[in-house]
């Protein structure tokens, strides 16, 4: 049993950057860079106008310091410290529009659950430090083990503690329930950031506790983990899906697809988990798709919400129906947007298509027929973001009367957008070389077996099974656009303006445009409102309660009265007059002469 | 050395009472210089004292009385100084945040307060409040039981004339009286109990009751240990003795900030920590009878329960402000049960609590001070849009709730995870514990912080709009007690790692 806390110099000593962190860090410090370049134009706007910018950048600072401390931490008392700051940090920049409602009652709301999430991380901490007697990481595998084998009903306590913990964090259902109403209410940098990288520490807290620690500690607690993960992970990646689908806010679609890519990276790990025993290369498959797949989406999902925010800057709304032809009034940032479409929505030889494909390798081939329906619905989930990325990008951009006038952002928000879609692009065309990289952050030798892909292409299960080289892609897809456009342009005519032609009248050119209202209307219809939400009800306590309790009314106030009363009975032995007192001294004699006449007899 | 720490000692408890009386004779305009001058003498010898001998102990015997010896027929020792790491975190908390509260009250308690406009003279003021630092000085570092009574009266007295001090407010004599019958009665207890054990035991060490236990007369040792408590929760406010509390706020504000967070109201959770650190744990056969234990963690669980059900109701931030002293109170209380019943990190969370806690709620209450000093009302209701108008205010409320609930790396982390860590390593009953703390802690900084997003974000109310500028004193106040809050762990912890559980502590 510990009886004090480390030494302050020693508990502060406890960093340590690995390869699993390193592969969380450099993503953090690379989008909290891009999203500072964005901020100041996106801030400037009038909606922010009365906020404090100096609240924000402390805020924000504190923020950025808060994710890389909590990926770098050797220690669980700094790790739950770093975890704290980073949730209120990112509170205050939820919140920042203190003006509107909605937004400080969706920050409320994220506070309130994220907040309980790391109260159980915090039992969590504190239980492992009872049973193992020191707070480091180096002794975490140590302490999981010896609690598998002697109290496993503690150990599963304390796993459960932390998967809700990280489970609330990543926006897995219902947990993450915060998610729709609190990342469309921040600015477009903060959703940017929360949904790129915030989101993904929940997701390092399953790899650190789960792969990291209890999979090499206690492989058959850790395969029994992973199938509740994995499937946390489906039901995220569907029913996010579905409500993305019947969104009408660009915002609230990237969020509940925020959830949905969460979910497919929790699928992945929670297959990796269960496959880590008997099939080990199967499993290190499933993890690094769903490590790439975390690196993958923190670009794309930043992009997303970046472009968003560029949007809601022009037209100064939301609504996906305020939107429409803004393809050549906003051509840079068309060309990110579609670039980033086509990543969520798993176009080869675009990087989420690499995750996806790894995953469903490490799921179909394993012949458990949960895995393989995980599997399933890994590919459901895919379709679901083919449908919404093309929403998202025909609504935004295509549908409508082309808006005249150069309505594109200023150049720092466009720079931030650039860097993106090139780091997307440099990850699409050589995912060998990070998939190798990502390798040497899961611990061997649970999971060291499997052939390690390098360079150009990916190997997954040998070069005839699974291989996948995108560079090959990229290059033929020129040859054959390059191709297609020398044929088109031999044969081309002048363009002729016509009327818009609607079946017999000629009507105007407004009622031409596909609304976002119009897009998947049975699907919004039957599946819209899969995605339940939590609904908090305000706590009334019954009226009778608070009087009952009142110590005063029952117990202080009658016994002071009945001091004073027994007092004031007592004063009016003091009447004042001489006759009687005289009266009360004779008596008071006469009492005492009674009394020593006894006492002698 | 020893001469030196006579010095100390005797520096401690009489430069303040000294100061009492010089700023009660002094000429009205040298009344501030005096007291503030004063605070600043004893805080510097309180680090002094705390640097040189915290962590190795000091002490100083001070014999005891001819008649008793006679009636005992032995010598007892009945007086005496005693400095370690318990009485050491006390100590800072008393003579630091004193420093900020006297400072501030210099500017607080006068003509230009909007809520209640006061005589400027504050000599009367002072003198209370010196004599009250004096009293709380004398009671962290006695060695007896006896010693720290005499003390333990004396705060009581001055926190009744402290909170009377607007006696033509509404309910203010009233509201003193009811604290004096209160804490009183509970001082009538303590002495029974400090009484019986002289002349059953014919020692007041600390460790006497768990002795007595011991020594086959556990029954007695339970009745001494219960009347013992019953004066220790009508001091600090705990369940059933809870009411006076948050009647007390018609005080001054830095009176509400420094005798009803910061000091007085720890002086009966410090005298159940120096209790049970002098017995050892229960566990080990030594210590306190588990009867009495068990019945003070029920009663510290009870009071948390009580206190965090009636937050949702107030509509006035002071007494809002009362009942989470009350539940922070509650925290040590169960804190030195947990620590009774064998944990030694509880009761090292629960001793550093009090420093902690104590920063963080005077900071709040001198937050609220400010405002009603400058908008004229403490009601939440009327307030908001504070941030625009009174920066300072907001900030240091919002450092005080970030330390109150345990956020780092603000000082009430450290101390809540000790404690809740304690808890959890005894396992059972205290994995259960832990767990309600736990919750508590997520339910008040929730209400903290939508109350707070309430009276300081928004558009300024027109209370607000029309506010005056803070006076410098009381800013500076606030930016002692946030540099505190901040720095508690640095010294708190080497501190509250150093105190064990034992006879002879």
């Amino acid at each position: 049993m510990a009886t004090a806390l480390p030494p302050l110099a020693q508990l502060f000593a406890q960093w340590r950057l690995d390869a699993l962190g390193l592969t969380f860090a450099i993503p953090t410090v690379v989008l909290v860079l891009v999203a500072a370049v964005y901020a100041p134009p996106y801030l400037a706007q009038a909606r922010y106008k009365a906020e404090s910018p100096r609240r924000f950048w402390l805020a924000y600072a504190l923020f950025g310091v808060g994710m890389l401390a909590a990926v770098a931490a050797w220690d669980l008392l700094l790790f739950v410290a770093s975890w704290e700051v980073m949730t209120l940090a990112s509170y205050v920049l939820v919140a920042h529009e203190t003006s509107e409602a909605g937004a400080v009652r969706a920050a409320f709301k994220y506070f309130v659950m994220t907040h309980a999430a790391s109260a159980c991380l915090l039992l969590a901490v504190m239980l492992l430090w009872a049973e193992g007697g020191s707070l480091g990481f180096d002794g975490l595998r140590a302490t999981l083990s010896t609690l598998a084998a002697t109290r496993p009903l503690l150990l599963h306590v304390v796993l459960g503690l932390l998967f809700i913990a990280f489970a609330t964090k990543a926006g897995l259902y219902p947990l993450g329930d915060w998610l729709p109403d609190a990342h469309p209410a921040a600015p477009a940098p903060v959703s940017a950031v929360l949904s790129g990288i915030m989101v993904k520490i929940g997701l390092y807290g399953f790899v650190r506790f789960f792969v990291w620690g209890l999979a090499v500690a206690a492989p058959a607690a850790a395969a029994a983990w992973g199938y509740p993960l994995a499937a946390a992970g489906v039901v995220s990646a569907v029913l996010g899906g579905f409500a993305a689908c019947a969104a009408g806010d660009t915002k609230v679609l990237l969020a509940y697809s925020s959830i949905a890519q969460s979910g497919l990276i929790a699928l992945g790990i929670g297959a990796g988990l269960v496959l880590a025993p008997h099939h080990p290369v199967l499993a290190q498959l499933a993890l690094l798709g769903a490590l790439f797949h975390t690196v993958s989406d923190a670009a794309v999902k930043a992009l997303l919400f970046l472009v968003a925010g560029s949007l809601q800057y022009r037209t100064g709304s939301r609504r996906l129906d305020a939107m429409g032809g803004l393809f050549h009034a906003m051509p840079v940032t068309a060309w990110t947007a579609l670039l980033a479409c086509l990543a969520i929505a798993g176009f080869p030889p675009l990087t989420a298509f690499t995750g996806k494909w790894l995953m469903l390798q490490g799921t179909v081939l394993s012949g458990s027929a949960l895995l393989v329906a995980a599997g399933i619905a890994l590919l459901v989930a895919s379709v679901l973001s083919i449908l919404y990325a093309l929403k998202f990008f025909s609504s935004a951009f295509l549908a409508g009367p082309v808006r005249a006038g150069a309505l594109e952002v200023p150049g720092a928000m466009l720079g931030a957008q650039l860097t993106l879609a090139g780091i997307i692009l440099a990850l699409s065309v050589t995912p060998g070389l990070w998939l190798g990289l990502l390798a040497g952050a899961l611990p061997g030798p649970t999971f060291g077996a499997a052939t390690v892909p390098t360079g150009w292409g990916v190997f997954a299960v040998g070069p005839a099974t699974g291989a996948y080289v995108p560079l090959l892609l990229v290059v033929a897809g020129m040859w054959v656009c390059g191709l297609a456009m020398l044929a088109v342009g031999r044969r081309r005519k002048a363009p002729r303006a016509v009327r818009t032609w609607m079946g017999g009248s000629a009507l105007g050119a407004s009622l031409a445009p596909v609304s976002a209202g119009g897009f998947y209307v049975p699907m919004r219809e039957s599946m819209g409102g899969a995605y339940a939400g939590l609904r908090f009800q305000a706590v009334r306590m019954p009226g009778w309660v608070v009087p009952s309790v009142n110590v005063d009314r029952w117990v202080f106030g009658p016994a002071v009265r009945a001091g004073r009363g027994i007092g004031e009975a007592l004063q009016r032995a003091h009447t004042g007059t001489a006759h009687r007192y005289i009266i009360w001294q004779l008596l008071g004699a006469l009492a005492l002469i009674a009394l020593l006449f006894v006492e002698r007899a | 050395m020893s001469d030196a720490v006579m010095w100390g000692f005797l520096l401690l408890v009489l430069v303040p009472f000294a100061g009492a009386l010089l700023v009660r004779a002094a000429p009205r305009r040298a009344a501030d210089t005096i007291a503030i001058g004063t605070a600043v003498v004893v805080a510097v010898v309180a680090v002094w004292m705390v640097g040189a001998y915290g962590i190795g102990g000091a002490s100083l015997p001070l014999g005891g009385l001819a008649v008793v010896d006679r009636v005992l027929a032995r010598h007892v020792a009945l007086f005496g100084f005693r400095l370690d790491a318990l009485a050491s975190l006390v100590l800072l908390a008393n003579a630091l945040i004193g420093v900020a509260c006297i400072l501030y009250a210099s500017a607080y308690v006068g003509s230009k307060n909007r809520e209640i406009p006061s005589s400027d003279d504050r000599r009367s003021f002072y003198f209370w409040l010196l004599l009250f630092v004096g009293a709380m000085s004398g009671l962290v570092t006695s060695a007896t039981l006896l010693q720290l009574f005499l003390f333990w009266e004396i705060t009581t007295l001055c926190s009744w004339a402290l909170i009377g001090y607007y006696q033509e407010e509404h309910g203010a004599l009233a509201a003193a009286y009811k604290a004096f019958l209160m804490t009183g009665g509970g001082g009538l207890a303590l002495l029974a109990s400090i009484l019986i054990l002289l002349a059953v035991t014919g020692s007041v060490d600390f460790g006497a009751i768990a002795q007595l236990g011991a020594g086959g007369r556990a029954g007695l040792a339970t009745v001494l240990c219960v009347l013992l408590l019953v004066g220790a929760w009508a001091k600090s406010g705990q369940v059933p003795f809870h009411t006076w509390l948050p009647d007390a706020m018609v005080a001054p504000s830095p009176v509400s900030a420094y005798l009803h967070a910061a000091s007085m109201v720890n002086a009966g959770a410090y005298l159940l920590l120096r209790v049970v650190t002098a017995s050892g744990a229960t566990a080990a056969g030594a210590g306190l009878p588990a009867g009495a234990v068990t019945l003070a963690l029920v009663m510290g669980v009870l009071t948390l329960v009580v206190a965090v059900a009636q937050f949702f109701y107030q509509t006035d931030l002071k007494r809002l402000l009362a009942l989470s002293t009350i539940a922070g109170l509650s925290y040590v209380f169960i804190g030195a049960a947990l620590g009774a019943a064998g944990s030694p990190l509880a009761a090292q969370g629960a001793a550093l609590h009090i420093l902690a806690h104590g920063a963080g709620k005077g900071l709040l209450f001198l937050a609220a001070g400010t405002l009603s000093y400058a908008c004229g009302t403490r009601r939440i209701g009327d307030l908001s849009g504070v941030l625009r108008r009174q920066p300072v205010a907001a900030v240091g409320f919002l450092v005080g709730a970030l330390t109150v609930t345990g956020v780092p790396p603000f000082a009430g982390f450290w101390s809540k995870f000790t404690l809740i860590s304690g808890a959890v390593q005894l396992g059972g009953t205290g994995i259960l514990v832990a767990v309600v703390l736990l919750v508590e802690s997520v339910l008040a900084f929730a209400w903290f912080l939508w109350v707070g997003h309430r009276v300081f974000l928004g558009t300024p109310s027109p209370a607000v709009e029309a506010s005056s500028p803070p006076a410098k004193a009381m800013d500076l106040a606030l930016i002692l007690l946030m540099v505190l809050c901040l720095a508690v762990p640095l010294a708190g912890l080497p501190l509250a790692s150093a105190i064990g559980l034992g006879p002879g502590r």
